[in-house]
């Protein structure tokens, strides 16, 4: 099993046996335990890599990548960002490395997508430091969200409510976002889960060409395995909020694994095109014997 | 309401694509067409809406002056004003029965109107981003009925000491208030956070109680007595001497301009707070600024003018609909109509039925009201929209 | 109780000869009393004084918390007073009970009546009706002489009062009812009748409603001389509220400094005592006028 990623430069993550928990009000009676959504974890990613992070529902997916983006802080353990503690850093100086899109938004305010879109400068603009935050958005960051609204088609909607578009249109304004944040490290939560096939396609299109242009890693999450089997470097399987597996594709994308993980049976063969894992839930009267693999 | 250079904020339709064009270009808005290119915010359309309702905030107050007990001419009102400034007489003795009513009585009780409107008007704005919530007021955090209850204990006691230039009833209302902002702030903080529906809870709980305890007051006082107290709470601008104007005025400026410093990681707010978060917006900081702000901004104005509602929770909505969300020119803007209401709504309330006065709350609401649902029918709906 | 109507009896003209035990009430009711009533609950001060006055307090059974005149009063069973307990008027079994019509609560009557106890309510609207009240009081008690005899003595202070002051000037007076907001006396409120009694002109005599809150430009432009503040159970009130008005040098109570007190039982309560309050603003207004009275 690969711990680590390509040696030599900094790892753009580093993380070290950390903990998680969502704390809840019943929690302060410290009488019992609470649920633990990470226990231990430790991993790193590397820079320029393309990360994949998959798991069963209530594996600590999308909690891992919240903390990543130092959305939650960890009970315990450590996470260094290009070799810096998340921990010591200021919110908008990680905001200006990492961006970080989520599964999804509810917005209630009436802003129109290129709004959206801008506000991925805001971490850029709190550095230019105008009046402690005030100011305009100034030719080049808009230039930016054009580019970045064009890249992922939805430039045709600047002028649409985010409110009033498609849960795919959405989705794609808010990778956008992301993109205008002119982030190092792209963290995605289940991506492609609401997004046509041609959208699918055009989204890992643009998450490859960033990260072979210009070196963007890019951590995703999804239920996708053949998704992540097909665009990622390497695979964290996550059960129960701990490492399950850390590899290659060919060392996680394993029925035998995938079995044990998800609980039940898988057909592994390969991609007739590019010859890289391919995952298929089998035909029905293979799943009878769903019942055999108990755990 | 082709007002403020023709940005105005419509449903999308859904149909076609709008032709491309520059993100800063500016188009005006075909009269009927159901959609109308919206620019991003920029500091020309920020500068021309502000000087626009600046303007529009100097006319209704020069009208306001001209009415009362008597009419007193925009001639004679400038010539007193002029007199006043130049030769520094703003003591009573010197001047005539119409300059002392302009003086003394109605201008400080413009100013007042303005910026009690304008004040209430803000912190509706703040609190509606800070809670995520369009239903959202100056008075959910139950800062303000804590004030109540402190002018209605000042009034049930009879203290009578004046304090700092404020009056004895203004002065307990304000502790009423802080008390209350104490509470809630203890009872809301968990983990060094401040989660919104917990604060939200605290706030309507909070009410509760002090509305109760207030109306006990009311059942246990000497009934000759509580009608005073009843009519202080539903709200009243009275005119202040001008140091008390000249504190006030710092007060809610400084307030003011701190809301207005958090504008722009408000809008970022309104994504919620964990995507706030991953742009670099350091959540918990903005929401107890902006709560603390709102909570002794809400607490000075009632500890003031009593109960005035309608304008925290109206304002903010109807000036979104017409100018958009973005708070940056959302919360300065909504200030300004805030003041021009209730400015409005206090000349209506000291002079239709006059000698005697309406309570001004009376005259928000029934006016505000109609407006604000006319508003909601030619819009087909709510906030999103 | 109105007196041009006690013939007019709806369906018993007859009764007109029987009027002596039957009485009406202010709000049209009939009430018929066999004997005079021998357990009475007041549900007012003003009430209570009536009946202290004329010579019925050994009937008094129950009185409210504000029963404060005369001081053995307050030693009455106490059963309310705009919410009156409806358990401890009933464990009093009254015979009869006299309320107010103002701060009554409106299903109480109604409760009253369930309970068959006979209520009898009064609404004095001027100084007139206080004093056909403690007659009437008087003839159904059993204490006419008392209090017909009250009544004739009031009357010959108010006509005195207005005698004296016939021929002067009526100089404008402020009552302020209220500070924050300024709520004064307009015609309709007792107060208003008195300062007119008393040979004042009350500078809201042109509201609409009887307790109007007032604009203060309308005070400066009326310039009020006098400037009058109810003192009641809280003593302090009128210290600071004076240092508020000094700061409107224009009006002449300012000017020539002419702030009084003047106890709010006396001119709040429609009883025998309101022409003690009529009297100190008469004194007020007209000092010169009633040298001879002793002051407050």
């Amino acid at each position: 099993m690969t711990t680590s990623s390509k040696s030599g430069t900094t790892p753009a993550y580093k993380v070290t046996q950390l903990t998680f928990s969502y704390r809840s009000h019943r929690d302060r009676s410290r009488s019992s335990e609470p649920e633990w959504s990470l226990k231990g974890l430790t991993c790193d990613v590397g820079a320029g890599e393309i990360f994949g992070i998959v798991g069963p529902n209530g594996s600590g997916k999308t909690s891992l990548l919240k903390l990543l983006a130092k959305v939650l802080r960890p009970q315990t353990g450590k996470v260094e960002l290009f070799g810096r503690e998340l921990e010591g850093m200021r919110q908008d100086a990680v905001a200006r490395t990492v961006a970080l899109v989520p599964q999804d938004g509810q917005q209630i305010f009436p802003f129109t997508i290129t709004e959206t879109v801008l506000m991925g400068r805001f971490p850029h603009q709190q550095r230019r430091g105008s009046l402690g935050g005030f100011g305009w958005e100034g030719p080049e960051d808009l230039r930016l969200a054009r580019q970045a609204m064009e890249e992922t088609d939805v430039a045709h909607l600047a002028h649409r409510l985010i409110s009033d578009v498609s849960g795919g249109e959405r989705q794609r304004a808010v990778i956008a976002r992301a993109l205008t944040q002119q982030p190092k490290v792209l963290l995605l939560d289940e991506p492609t889960a609401f997004l046509d096939l041609n959208h699918q396609l055009e989204i890992c299109a643009i998450l490859r060409r960033l990260n072979e242009q210009q070196g963007l890693t890019v951590v995703l999450s999804s239920h996708d395995l053949n998704l992540v089997s097909q665009h990622c470097d390497r695979i964290l399987l996550l059960k129960d909020g701990t490492v399950f597996r850390l590899g290659t594709v060919e060392e996680v994308i394993q029925p035998d694994v995938l079995e044990t993980v998800y609980r039940c049976e898988v057909l592994v063969d390969r991609h007739p095109v590019s010859g890289l894992p391919r995952v298929t839930l089998p035909s029905r009267p293979a799943i009878s014997m769903v019942h055999r693999i108990e755990r | 309401m082709g007002i403020l250079g023709g940005q105005r904020r419509f449903e999308g339709s859904g149909e076609g694509a709008l032709p491309h064009g520059d993100v800063g270009t500016r188009v005006a808005a075909a009269e009927g067409t159901p959609r109308a290119e919206q620019s991003v915010l920029t500091s020309r359309r920020w500068v021309t809406t502000m000087l626009t309702l600046a303007g529009a905030s100097l006319l209704v107050m020069i009208a306001s002056l001209r009415f009362g007990t008597e009419e007193i001419g925009f001639v004679d009102s400038a010539r007193i004003l002029f007199g006043a400034l130049r030769y520094g007489e703003t003591g009573i003795d010197s001047l005539g029965p119409s300059s002392v009513i302009l003086l003394q009585v109605r201008l400080p009780r413009v100013l007042l109107g303005f910026m009690v409107g304008s004040c209430l008007a803000a912190v509706g704005v703040g609190l509606q981003a800070l809670l995520r919530n369009p239903l959202a007021d100056p008075y959910v955090l139950g800062i303000s009925s804590g004030a109540a209850l402190g002018a209605a204990v000042a009034m049930l006691v009879g203290f009578g000491k004046t304090v700092l230039a404020l009056s004895a009833i203004s002065f307990c209302a304000f502790l009423g208030g802080l008390s209350s902002l104490i509470v809630v702030y203890r009872i809301a903080l968990s983990y060094g956070h401040l989660p919104i529906h917990t604060l939200l809870l605290a706030g309507v709980i909070l009410n509760a109680i002090f509305s109760a305890l207030i109306m006990f007051i009311t059942s246990t006082m000497n009934p000759n007595r509580s009608f005073g107290m009843m009519s202080w709470l539903m709200g009243t601008l009275a005119a202040p001497d001008y140091p008390a104007l000249i504190v006030l005025t710092v007060y809610l400026f400084v307030g003011g301009l701190i809301l207005f410093m958090q504008t722009r990681a408000l809008n970022i707010l309104t994504l919620g707070e964990e995507s706030a978060r991953s742009l670099g917006v350091e959540v918990e900081r903005v929401k107890k600024t902006v709560f603390f702000t709102s909570a002794l901004l809400s607490g000075a104005v009632v500890s003031v003018s009593g109960l005035i509602g309608f304008v925290g929770m109206v304002i903010p909505h109807a000036v979104r609909m017409m100018i958009g969300p973005d708070h940056r020119l959302l919360l300065p803007a909504s200030a300004l109509v805030g003041g021009i209401f209730l400015l409005a709504a206090d000349t209506a309330a000291r002079t239709l039925l006059a000698p005697a006065e309406i309570p001004v709350g009376v005259i928000t609401a029934l006016a505000g009201g109609p407006f604000f649902i006319y508003l909601l029918m030619s819009r087909k709906g709510g906030l999103a929209r | 109780m109105k007196r041009r109507q006690q013939g007019i009896l709806t369906g018993m003209p007859f009764m007109a000869n029987l009027a002596p035990r039957t009485f009406v009430d202010d709000l049209d009711r009939k009430i018929y009393l066999a004997k005079a009533p021998i357990r009475i609950v007041s549900l007012a001060p003003s009430i209570t004084e009536v009946l202290y006055a004329i010579g019925s307090s050994e009937e008094l059974v129950g009185v409210t918390q504000y029963c404060d005149y005369p001081p053995e009063a307050r030693l009455k069973p106490k059963v309310g007073y705009t919410h009156p307990n409806l358990e401890s008027i009933m464990a009093l079994q009254p015979d009869l009970v006299l309320a107010p019509r103002e701060f009554l609560r409106a299903d109480f009557l109604g409760k009253l009546e369930q309970l068959k106890i006979p209520a009898f309510i009064l609404d004095a609207k001027t100084i007139e009706d206080v004093l056909s009240h403690i007659q009437t009081l008087g003839r159904m008690l059993g204490r006419s002489a008392s209090a017909d005899g009250l009544a004739a003595q009031m009357r010959q202070r108010i006509t005195e009062i207005k005698t004296r002051t016939a021929t002067l000037p009526h100089p404008r007076l402020l009552y302020v009812l209220n500070s924050e907001p300024l709520i004064t006396v307009g015609p309709g409120s007792f107060i208003h009748q008195l300062i007119v009694l008393a040979g004042g002109t009350n500078i809201a005599r042109r509201a609409r409603s009887a307790y109007p809150r007032l604009n203060m430009e309308e005070v400066l432009k009326e310039d009020p001389e006098l400037i009058v503040f109810p003192v009641g159970l809280v003593e302090g009130i009128p210290e600071s509220e004076q240092q508020v008005w000094q700061r409107w040098t224009t009006l002449s109570a300012v000017k020539r400094g002419r702030f009084f007190r003047i106890s709010s039982d006396l001119v709040n309560r429609p009883g025998p005592r309101i022409v003690e309050g009529l009297e100190i603003f008469a004194r007020i207004i007209h000092p010169e006028a009633f040298e001879d009275k002793i002051k407050p």
